[in-house]
């Protein structure tokens, strides 16, 4: 585990500003959503219409909704709602795209081409757009969500799959392993797949906030997180018939939004300045 | 068992490029890489292919390794036509013949361990005990003329030197009889080259293999190789036994050839 490579890792990582601040924030986001499971300050669904919009006090830190419910604990209670979603599409993202880039860059030929348009394809919709007309069809709630999301990242795992491993393809080592008798199958888990999986993990913290966003966008429109379920975007929509009384209802939930997103995006760029091998190895 | 045992044999061998097509209704161009070549290697010889980049040689040398399949025409490894194997009894003779890069930097998996590359070949095509695996690498390291601790250091802590007698290792742990090198020097320093040459001499002397070696070096081949063949487009122009070909070459290609290496 701690061999010289990855200390001179870990020394390079410290020392990596964008790497460190994403870090936290993602950190923070984490940790929020895991104390979150089990305690809040104030239930974040039990109403109490005698105290609405109040301001915000040593009781609750943030103030209070329109319904009375402590905003820091519906925030809080909401990370839960983000990060599911997000490792729930971004996990659909990868097991899918991942596979078929996989497959497209070892058969070659039609099946790449196939797969290559099919993404193409699915890239002429914007991401937003796709998930809204899914979430349409196949109806609203978390779950579909999540689905929908997923499924709108699985041409984005793929292509970047199926280019890096065709650089990898594209190596002596896979040669000579061919030549060791080695099938396309296991050249694929063994080489190509360790070969590129900095690579898609960058992609995936990237993919990971676009999930955040894209979660928020639906359920702001009422497709995502139903009611009484704490979510960011629906705080926001049901924020904006106040936003003349309350104006402070949609800064909070669109603070949390951005400081996991902005996070997220750190911690991505810094980790593909930290796995750019161009960097990385010395020869 | 004759001294003159043929061991691979190339039939009118031929492989062919189509270029991306450049219009709709032109017909793509076809490269031919390799056309219509024949030859035979003498079982514990050296076999030197000389040619510029572009000649068709590492195609040849593909093609022996049964990496590519030929447009047309057969080789016989053992008098064994290798494409009309299925792919378990070509994998069962891969055993027999395995190849050396001319890359080290790029022909060694940065992320495994030496023991695990070097290994690879034995995984696929014998079935050994952990031990036994360990022990062969360890055995086959030192012949090269590495050591034991090597086995547990990743390819970037060695010199291009060092990673092309691991590359050599990994060809020789199934003990094949054939070894395809393809410009095993080139990417190494003068000094090295030497190094790596004598290494390869001297482990055909102990193991009795028969090398195909891929070079446009005439030099090199001229050290290593008891019979050469000349490549030009893809077809041979000339081919005889080294001695004859570099004191006497008589197409105008080898000449050219000859002509053109440097001289101290």
């Amino acid at each position: 585990m701690f061999n010289k490579k990855n200390i001179e890792f870990l020394k390079r990582a410290i020392k990596h500003r964008s790497f460190i601040v994403g870090g936290s924030m993602t950190l923070l986001l984490i940790f929020c959503a895991f104390i979150s499971l089990f305690w809040t300050p104030w239930d974040p669904i039990k109403q109490n219409l005698l105290i609405r919009h109040s301001p915000p006090s040593w009781e609750h830190l943030l103030g209070t909704d329109q319904f009375g419910r402590d905003i820091f604990s519906v925030i809080m209670a909401g990370s839960q709602n983000s990060i599911s979603v997000g490792l729930v599409s971004v996990s659909i993202g990868i097991i899918f795209g991942v596979s078929i880039g996989l497959l497209a860059s070892t058969k070659r030929g039609w099946v790449e081409e196939l797969i290559m348009r099919l993404c193409d394809f699915m890239y002429a919709f914007p991401a937003i757009l796709l998930a809204i007309m899914l979430v349409a069809t196949i109806g609203q709630g978390s779950i579909n969500a999540m689905v929908a999301i997923g499924i709108f990242s699985i041409p984005v795992f793929a292509r970047l799959t199926r280019g890096a491993a065709n650089a990898i393809w594209a190596r002596e080592y896979i040669l000579a392993s061919r030549s060791a008798g080695k099938g396309l199958f296991r050249i694929t888990i063994e080489h190509v797949l360790p070969n590129i999986l900095s690579v898609i993990i960058v992609q995936a913290t990237i993919q990971f906030a676009l999930a955040i966003l894209a979660e928020a966008a639906l359920s702001f429109l009422g497709l995502g997180a139903q009611p009484p379920t704490p979510s960011w975007g629906r705080m926001l929509s049901e924020a904006r018939s106040m936003i003349y009384l309350n104006p402070w209802l949609a800064v909070y939930p669109g603070i949390a939004i951005a400081i996991s997103v902005l996070g997220l995006n750190l911690l991505g760029d810094g980790l593909r300045d930290l796995v750019d091998p161009r960097l990385a190895r010395k020869r | 068992m004759t001294n003159n045992e043929t061991i691979v044999e190339a039939k009118s061998l031929s492989k062919f490029y189509r270029l991306p097509k450049e219009s709709l209704f032109k017909k793509p161009e076809v490269i031919k890489a390799v056309n219509d070549v024949n030859f035979k290697i003498i079982k514990g010889k050296s076999f030197g292919v000389v040619g510029e980049s572009g000649s068709g040689k590492s195609t040849l040398a593909r093609c022996i390794m049964g990496l590519e399949r030929p447009t047309a025409g057969e080789v016989k490894i053992n008098s064994v036509d290798i494409f009309s194997l299925s792919a378990n009894e070509l994998r069962n003779m891969r055993k027999q013949f395995q190849m050396v890069f001319q890359d080290p930097f790029g022909s060694l998996n940065p992320r495994k361990k030496i023991l695990s590359i070097i290994a690879e070949p034995l995984d696929v095509l014998e079935k050994v005990k952990k031990n036994d695996r360990r022990s062969r690498v360890i055995d086959t390291l030192k012949s090269v003329g590495l050591k034991e601790t090597d086995i547990e250091k990743f390819p970037h802590e060695f010199s291009g030197g060092q990673r092309q007698r691991i590359a050599i290792a990994r060809a020789l742990i199934t003990k094949p009889k054939i070894i395809v090198a393809d410009e095993p020097v080139s990417a190494l320093d003068v000094s090295v080259q030497a190094q790596v040459l004598n290494l390869l001499q001297d482990l055909q002397d102990s193991f009795g293999v028969t090398y195909i070696l891929i070079s446009h070096d005439l030099a090199v081949v001229k050290f290593v190789c008891d019979d050469v063949i000349v490549m030009n487009e893809g077809k041979i122009v000339e081919s005889g036994s080294a001695k004859e070909i570099f004191t006497n070459p008589k197409h105008e290609y080898t000449k050219t050839l000859l002509e053109a290496v440097p001289r101290f």
